[in-house]
């Protein structure tokens, strides 16, 4: 394989990361600008994924609908749907009234239903696996009852100390436990990105 | 023949269809007969609206909107009140979104606000506030817009130059704020702005977020790297009762709160019956294994 | 006139420490001598879960979660896709249909090669089918509801959920449940652990996802850096006892590190 192709993405990305992190510790002359516009360059290419994004969708679906893959009149609906945003949208604009009425009365009220969907998967989901099987999952749903009922202002009408328990358990154990998951993810996020950085670790490449 | 479950077991084992039901019932009964239940001032809360209310005039206020219409219900109230005080205060406001469906979101939110500012307010774009709009959701947008706010956006949200408004004469970086404040909706991206903003320049961050992120985020806010937040539909009826605004939020939180207290007493059901089944009685040995 | 910055200069020098230390553990590594991963208890729930399956005559279904490896939710996302081979080949061990849904237009090109890739090592290309592979949608909920879809209508028995996820982790893990699939998942997102851990049948949480990646990839590199992690972890728990000791005598270390 051509060495652009397997060593110059490492290059790009070594040579990118290298410029942006010495311009956070080190002062020097042009560094700062330099630091500036390879950030620049990564919004622009950030607001490409969004283009690629929607080519790749157009691609998949097209596909489903040319070769009959299993639901494809689903993908019939999706590609129409988007075709219909991106028409309006160029014709009369993002802000026009005609784009605002398919966004409130087709995107919004589909994007509230999957999320609203969550309220009684939690119900499901809670009372289906908060049960004190052992120690551990005991402690979970002790803690997790009186956290979800005290956070609720109900909770205060029946007595104030459901607040105050909720408040003690969101304030001293909840951050001492997320804060050891967010350091150790953190330092994870900083391992992958030495890897990165030295070409140790090609996958984000689509190479092993 | 199949052995009939007792009462007992088909509680235990209820039907998630029943406990929707249940569920529903809880939810639709304050629409119904509103229980007018008081609303708790968290530290947090009032930390966040005592910044908000601070802000002397004409300060540089950057918003940020990455709500989408399903967690707006949760984080409008808030938002827009936040919104409405900072103009009433005379702070300048810097819209910006990293969602691309937020826009339309901002511009009803903006309606309301116009429609609710004190009378004789008026406020004037390009003067009072400048919305750029979309811009690419990365911490490397961030990142950019902290290092030069023109270099990443030549133009606003309506085609106008930025170098042509009145306002952004002397906004060139994240260094010409003297506030962030971050609608993380359930998008978890407020460290770009805690990465990016507020630990390199010193910049306070306040947030505005979804229930669902409150227990990330109270770790930098007892760090004090995040000034203050407003979490969810709570928040947001808190943000209300503090303020004085009218919202949709105080209503909200009566379904909210009722549904909790039924989910608690299923749970507590649900408990008991199996702590006394597998405390309660001996266990036998079927077939090699302990039941 | 060149200089480090003030009040960086601290935070510049752990970070050369994080560095070396990293790069020293990988290096180890990568020479032959790897260090020893403790077996982790999800190889065996996954195992669990696939011979399951194919006890019931039923189908896999494998997600690396919302991020997608442009962002900087790629570290889960890539952690996922590493254990990926793994399951991928005792799919095609054990003649199970794997699905592999994505919302990550990278990502699916890295799945359909991995996949392919894993199913001939088996010996078994004619069992890999790139229908499997769905690109569903960038936007989180349109890619839940795809996922929930599949889980739904594509007779799941084992559902393996890595990576990143949002929102979304609460509903797939729901869904898998009500379907009768059995579910490992884990995540470093720390708003959707507490549901990985509720809801799966067996859960990993915050990084044990990389040492997941890392135990079943058994790539030097990935071990290496691990071991790197874990001396680092070592190192920051000794500064902060150190520093709470200290502190409770009246000396305070903070000043340290804002030089």
């Amino acid at each position: 394989m051509a060495l652009y192709k397997t060593q110059g993405p490492i290059v790009v990305a070594f040579l990118s990361a290298l410029i942006v992190i010495v311009s956070n510790f080190v002062d020097a002359p042009g560094l700062g600008q330099l630091s500036t516009d390879v950030k620049s360059f990564g919004a622009i290419i950030a607001g490409f994924a969004l283009f690629v994004g929607l080519l790749g969708i157009m691609q998949s679906h097209v596909n489903n609908v040319t070769k009959r893959k299993p639901l494809w009149q689903y993908s019939v609906l999706l590609v129409a749907v988007l075709v219909l945003f991106i028409a309006v949208g160029l014709a009369y604009g993002a802000n026009s009234t005609q784009f605002l009425w398919i966004y409130d009365t087709i995107y919004g009220p589909l994007t509230a239903t999957t999320y609203s969907l969550l309220a009684f998967w939690v119900c499901s989901a809670a009372y289906r696996a908060f049960k004190p099987r052992n120690l551990e999952s005991g402690i979970l749903v002790f803690t997790g009852l009186l956290t979800f009922f005290g956070i609720q202002p109900i909770a205060s009408v029946i007595s104030p100390i459901f607040y105050n328990i909720q408040s003690f358990i969101m304030s001293v154990p909840n951050i001492a436990g997320s804060r050891g998951i967010v350091i150790g993810i953190g330092l994870g996020v900083i391992g992958f990105g030495l890897r990165v950085l030295l070409g140790w670790d090609r996958s984000w490449m689509g190479a092993d | 023949m199949a052995e009939k479950k007792s009462l007992i077991d088909k509680i235990q084992d209820l039907d998630p269809k029943i406990i929707y039901a249940i569920l529903l019932v809880s939810l639709l009964i304050p629409y119904v007969r509103p229980l007018g239940l008081p609303i708790p001032i968290s530290p947090e809360t009032r930390a966040y609206w005592d910044y908000i209310t601070h802000m002397p005039p004409g300060s540089v206020v950057a918003v940020q909107l990455a709500s989408d219409p399903s967690t707006i219900p949760q984080t409008r109230s808030s938002h827009q009140i936040t919104i409405l005080r900072l103009f009433e205060q005379d702070c300048k406001v810097f819209f910006f979104t990293l969602r691309d469906d937020a826009p339309p979101l901002h511009e009803e939110m903006m309606k309301w606000v116009e429609a609710h500012l004190s009378a004789g307010k008026t406020i004037t774009y390009g003067v009072n506030y400048v919305n750029i709009g979309y811009v690419a959701d990365a911490e490397a947008t961030i990142a950019s817009l902290v290092a030069d706010v023109k270099g990443l956006v030549e133009q606003d949200a309506y085609g106008n130059s930025l170098s042509s408004l009145p306002m952004m004469a002397d906004i060139n970086t994240g260094a010409d704020f003297d506030l962030v404040v971050w609608n993380d909706g359930s998008r978890g991206i407020y460290m770009y702005a805690l990465r990016q903003w507020r630990e390199k320049l010193g910049t306070p961050l306040v947030i505005i977020a979804a229930t669902i992120n409150k227990p990330g985020i109270m770790n930098y806010i007892q760090s004090g790297q995040v000034a203050g937040g407003a979490f969810g539909v709570d928040g947001g009826a808190q943000i209300e009762t503090i303020s004085g605004y009218l919202g949709d939020a105080k209503k909200a939180t009566e379904p909210g709160s009722l549904s909790a207290l039924t989910l608690t007493i299923l749970l507590l059901v649900s408990n008991t019956i199996y702590i006394s089944k597998r405390f309660g009685k001996q266990p036998e040995i079927k077939g090699g294994e302990v039941k | 006139m060149v200089g480090l910055i003030s009040g960086k200069i601290s935070d510049f020098v752990v970070l050369l420490i994080f560095w070396a230390t990293l790069y020293f553990s990988i290096r180890t590594s990568m020479s032959g001598k790897l260090p020893n991963l403790r077996r982790l208890p999800a190889i065996d729930a996954i195992d669990e879960a696939l011979g399951r399956a194919a006890e019931m005559g039923k189908t896999v279904l494998f997600t690396h979660g919302t991020g997608t490896l442009e962002s900087s939710e790629a570290a889960g996302s890539l952690a996922a896709i590493a254990a990926l081979p793994y399951v991928a080949r005792k799919c095609a061990q054990l003649e199970l249909k794997l699905f592999l849904p994505t919302g990550s237009h990278t990502a699916y090109t890295v799945l359909s090669e991995v996949a392919r890739e894993s199913y001939q090592l088996e010996g078994k290309p004619e069992l890999f089918d790139q229908n499997n592979i769905q690109y569903l949608s960038n936007v989180a909920r349109a890619y839940s509801a795809g996922v929930m879809s599949t889980l739904m209508t594509q007779n799941v028995g084992a559902a393996v959920f890595l990576g990143s996820y949002h929102h979304a982790g609460l509903m797939l893990v729901e869904t898998a449940n009500r379907v009768g699939a059995l579910s490992v998942g884990g995540t470093d997102s720390t708003s959707q652990i507490p549901w990985f851990v509720a809801g799966c049948d067996y859960a990993l949480i915050g990084e044990e996802i990389y040492a997941l990646g890392a135990y079943l990839s058994k790539d030097p590199v990935s071990v290496g850096g691990l071991a790197g992690l874990d001396i680092i972890k070592a190192l920051i728990l000794a500064v902060i006892t150190l520093g709470v000791v200290l502190y409770q005598v009246g000396i305070d270390l903070t000043g340290w590190f804002r030089v």
